[in-house]
């Protein structure tokens, strides 16, 4: 994992509305523990990391959209790879933000990602 | 009821869509001529939107993700509907996986959010200026009439800061 190593997230259907992803997209759920899951886009490509997260019971995504880990860490983010549960699995760390920063650093990401654009959509 | 989703290519999924079919005397679809992508009047109408939420259940957010209440819903659209001017930006809004709603705008320079909760029927709001890094952040209580004088009057505001 490098600065230009994308960082993919997928986007659950009800977390878009008329083309708008939200900027939930971007930040942990509080039982994610803080930290965000996303796909190491040096291991796996966009479509390839769609079809695997459809294929897990239960999660369901519209399309991936991406961050880079240079973009994370001028939020002061972190991102690791995390390969327990599967080999391209990652994280974004979110865990020493104030719940109100958090929704800050989300804000920002969903704008990066938006400008990036779609890296899949099925 | 026969389904589309044989008809549709990869593109009109999870769009609206408008189907021209030939139907029989008694009244039954014989043949589906076409299927084209629709827009709706609003895609971001307000009372559309949440009633769509009521088919959530609990687990909707990939096995996790709290149901939003059916009560907490209809309050919070009869609000919109007695509140919130039909003129003013349209928020979008998405469930939260806590059983909440969250409304947003995208003002030009500025990234709103509200996130409701639809038991307490407190919000909080955040405003951020994606070029100066300022935000904001407060909490109100939707109960108050005067909660959404304020929302409406703060995004007039930042509304035409940005040039109306």
């Amino acid at each position: 994992m490098n600065l230009k190593t994308l960082l993919l997230r997928q986007i659950h259907p009800n977390f878009i509305q008329d083309g708008r992803v939200s900027s939930q997209a971007f930040r942990p759920t509080p039982k994610d523990e803080d930290l965000l899951s996303v796909y190491h886009g040096d291991l796996i490509t966009p479509e390839a990391a769609w079809t695997h997260f459809n294929g897990q019971p239960k999660c369901s995504s519209v399309g991936v959209m991406g961050v880079s880990v240079a973009e994370c860490e001028e939020l002061a983010l972190s991102a690791r790879p995390d390969p327990l549960p599967f080999p391209e699995h990652a994280v974004i760390d979110f865990s020493t933000f104030s719940k109100s920063q958090i929704e800050k650093k989300a804000k920002q990401l969903r704008v990066r990602a938006e400008e990036r654009n779609w890296l899949y959509q099925p | 009821m026969k389904t589309l989703l044989p008809l549709l290519e990869p593109g009109l999924l999870g769009k609206s869509v408008g189907v021209i079919g030939r139907f029989n005397h008694a009244n039954q679809l014989e043949k589906i001529a076409e299927v084209e992508p629709v827009s709706p009047l609003n895609a971001r109408d307000v009372a559309a939107r949440l009633e769509a939420f009521h088919q959530l259940q609990d687990g909707w957010l990939d096995g996790k993700g709290v149901a939003p209440k059916p009560d907490g819903l209809i309050w919070l659209a009869d609000s919109f509907h007695r509140y919130y001017p039909k003129e003013l930006i349209l928020p979008y809004l998405y469930p939260t996986a806590e059983g909440g709603i969250q409304a947003e705008w995208t003002l030009e320079d500025y990234e709103i959010s509200l996130e409701v909760d639809l038991v307490s029927k407190q919000a909080e709001w955040h405003c951020l200026n994606m070029v100066t890094d300022w935000q904001e952040e407060k909490t109100l209580t939707l109960t108050h009439e005067s909660a959404w004088n304020w929302l409406v009057k703060r995004l007039l505001s930042l509304k035409a800061e940005n040039g109306g």
